[in-house]
């Protein structure tokens, strides 16, 4: 049936977006408040594109280069800073590009948005009904999570972890780390720009509203709640956020409080779920104590420069 | 995987918990035929107020229509949280498990343009009771709107200003969200082709609390006449507060958001002699003051669009139901598109081949504390 076939494609387009937060956040330890930006500049890319004509592939293409771009670009001034710092500069990223969208009414057209973008086209196969559009979005979604497994489970990973746990530690050991955080910031801002295209290409419409502050949190909530730095925890994650409104729908309940009670319910579902599973679902696995960091030392040290 | 079968344990007992109906839903009279009509509506979020409102008015129709007809109506809710995508969500579970054919809803613009193509592709109805923005014309056979597109109130503005104060320039102000530019752009082209000129034109983030930078632009420039068309009442009170500061001398005309409750209390004196489009709606007369009364009975509120548009919505949607002897949404169109002069508590509806709305705009004012119509 259609409402799950549509759940279905939700999910997926949040596993790819979901992981490539993991990999800014999760593994590497950089909070990028902003990345809904990476999202949406994808989005608006191949939309824009695609409505001018251009083949959906190339478009797809586009979207995730363009984001990759920005990534590279906020990287360059802000992975100097940490914590809480990261944090603001990567939110003000965010709000700086929902402004552009907002307010370059040439090209966005601004809060009125882009309708009737297309479904993808392969070799003259349109992908216009929800099941034909869940299978591509679901091989996307494995080839896409495939590729950045192999990268964290190369050394590449290991580096990535090992920032987060120490990234002091990681220097004397004579790895570039703001090299690192810029490759893995480029990477996630690339994943998310086409998990951005696909958001677009199934909705059909995108305006400014759908990249606000309240859709990073979501996305943390997955990476987080699933386990950060998870690669499965991740998608379980997604998998929860996207599912875990859902049921409430059929609660019968008098149409006057029916929507402010499933929110109370929801939050009060979201609140449970923390304190039960506090490490996430999964739960990370590399435990943040001395010991393992001394492992995460150890290993770098192996690894040949 | 223990945990995994917790969570799944969890999720399931959430399911037949609802599922099963802690039932306190709204008992179908025994022996009538049940339709089952799908809502989407923003219950939730930044829109709350007007979902409450639409909410209020179906309620009140939907009272009605169960006592005069001789089936039932069972409405079914979905919370679009003032989101398109939730919309798309609500959408699509109302016709996949509820197999509704036919919609009242949703009330914001962009959440309309994101579930048109969906409820087009199914063959479901559509009927939107106030959103405004020009997509919404050419979004489908089966997408109907109660409310008259934003555009024809900036040209009801543009000719006011033109004709009636016979002033040839204007600056414009406006906020950047969906509706305010389209009654925007309605002016804006309108009053060019007249042959007027736009001295003057910026828009603003809708809830910024300061338009003084604006403001001070515009007060050098000293135009004859300001179109200002916001998207909320609060920043609505907030800049005309600003422009009687700054002591700024010059015909105001704007959108429907100035007659919101609130604005004539909190504005007083400052906001005399402001003339705005409305939708030709008149809770003063005939079958607006019916429904104003039984508004004011039921929920101690008075009349406003959303209310009104959204019970004549369903009252509209059960003359179809009733001609086809069901929900059958190919007749429902059908049927709907045949509505011609239906008098309802908002206004005189007919709907054209777009299945828009054929509605006239009125012209309003606030003279000491009033929202009146506007005479000579």
């Amino acid at each position: 049936m259609d409402y799950l076939i549509h759940l279905a494609i939700l999910i997926c387009i949040y596993a790819i977006l979901a992981q490539s937060l993991n990999l800014v956040f999760g593994f590497t330890g950089l909070f990028d408040l902003g990345h809904i930006a990476f999202y949406g500049i994808g989005a608006y890319t191949s939309s824009l594109l695609t409505l001018t004509g251009v083949n959906f592939w190339l478009a797809f293409l586009a979207g995730g280069i363009l984001a990759a771009v920005f990534g590279f670009l906020l990287g360059i001034p802000t992975l100097k800073l940490k914590g809480h710092f990261l944090a603001i500069a990567t939110f003000g990223f965010g709000e700086i590009i929902r402004a552009v969208m907002l307010n370059w009414t040439k090209l966005t057209r601004g809060p009125l948005g882009l309708p009737g973008i297309p479904r993808p086209l392969l070799f003259g196969f349109k992908f216009s009904t929800s099941l034909s559009f869940l299978i591509l979005i679901f091989a996307i979604a494995v080839i896409l999570n495939f590729i950045i497994y192999q990268f964290m489970a190369k050394p590449f990973g290991r580096v990535l972890k090992a920032i987060r746990e120490d990234e002091i530690a990681a220097q004397t050991l004579g790895r570039n780390t703001v090299q690192y955080k810029l490759i893995a910031l480029t990477m996630g801002a690339f994943f998310a720009g086409l998990a951005g295209v696909f958001y677009a290409h199934y909705i059909n419409f995108i305006d400014p509203s759908t990249f606000v502050l309240h859709e990073v949190v979501l996305i943390f909530l997955m990476v987080i709640m699933g386990g950060s730095g998870n690669f499965w925890g991740t998608i379980m994650g997604a998998a929860l956020l996207v599912l875990l409104p859902e049921p409430l729908r059929f609660m019968q309940l008098p149409s006057s409080i029916v929507a402010p009670m499933r929110q109370i319910i929801y939050a009060l579902l979201l609140i449970i779920i923390v304190i039960r599973y506090p490490n996430g679902l999964i739960g990370p696995r590399l435990k943040s104590s001395r010991k393992t960091r001394l492992a995460t030392a150890e290993e770098l040290a192996l690894i040949e420069p | 995987m223990k945990k995994l079968l917790t969570v799944a344990a969890i999720f399931l007992a959430i399911s037949l918990l609802c599922g099963c109906g802690c039932g306190w839903g709204q008992k179908p009279a025994t022996g009538k035929k049940l339709i089952k009509v799908g809502v989407l509506s923003s219950l939730t979020g930044k829109t709350m107020a007007y979902g409450q409102s639409a909410q209020e008015g179906l309620e009140i129709a939907l009272a009605e229509v169960n006592k005069d007809y001789d089936f039932n109506i069972k409405l079914i809710y979905e919370d679009t949280q003032s989101q398109p995508k939730e919309a798309v969500s609500a959408a699509n579970k109302l016709i996949s498990i509820d197999n509704v054919s036919l919609i009242v809803g949703p009330i914001l613009s962009d959440e309309t343009l994101a579930v048109a193509p969906i409820a087009e592709s199914k063959k479901r109805v559509l009927l939107t009771p106030v959103a405004s923005a020009e997509d919404i014309t050419k979004a489908g056979d089966f997408i109907f709107r109660l409310r008259e597109g934003g555009s024809i109130h900036g040209k009801g503005a543009a000719d006011f200003i033109y004709k009636k104060l016979n002033i040839k320039s204007s600056a414009i102000l406006f906020a950047n969200a969906t509706n305010s530019i389209t009654y925007k752009d309605g002016f804006e082209n309108h009053f060019r082709s007249l042959g007027g000129e736009i001295i003057y034109s910026e828009g603003y983030l809708p809830g910024s609390a300061d338009f003084k930078t604006s403001l001070s632009k515009i007060k050098v420039l000293n135009p004859d006449a300001l179109y200002f068309s916001p998207n909320n009442s609060a920043d609505f009170i907030q800049a005309i507060q600003q422009i009687r500061e700054l002591n700024i001398n010059t015909a105001i005309v704007t959108n429907p958001f100035a007659e919101t409750p609130g604005v004539t209390e909190t504005l007083g004196q400052q906001a005399n002699d402001i003339v705005y489009t409305y939708p030709y709606f008149n809770p003063e007369e005939d079958t607006g003051l019916t429904f104003d009364k039984k508004l004011q009975a039921m929920y101690n509120k008075k009349s406003d669009i959303f209310a009104a548009y959204s019970y004549d919505a369903l009252k509209i949607l059960a003359i179809a139901i009733d001609k086809c002897g069901g929900d059958n949404s190919e007749c429902v169109k059908t049927e709907l598109y045949k509505i011609k002069d239906y008098q309802g508590a908002g206004g005189n509806t007919s709907f054209d081949e777009n299945g828009d709305a054929v509605k006239s705009v009125m012209l309003k004012t606030v003279r000491n504390g009033q929202f009146v119509k506007y005479e000579e």
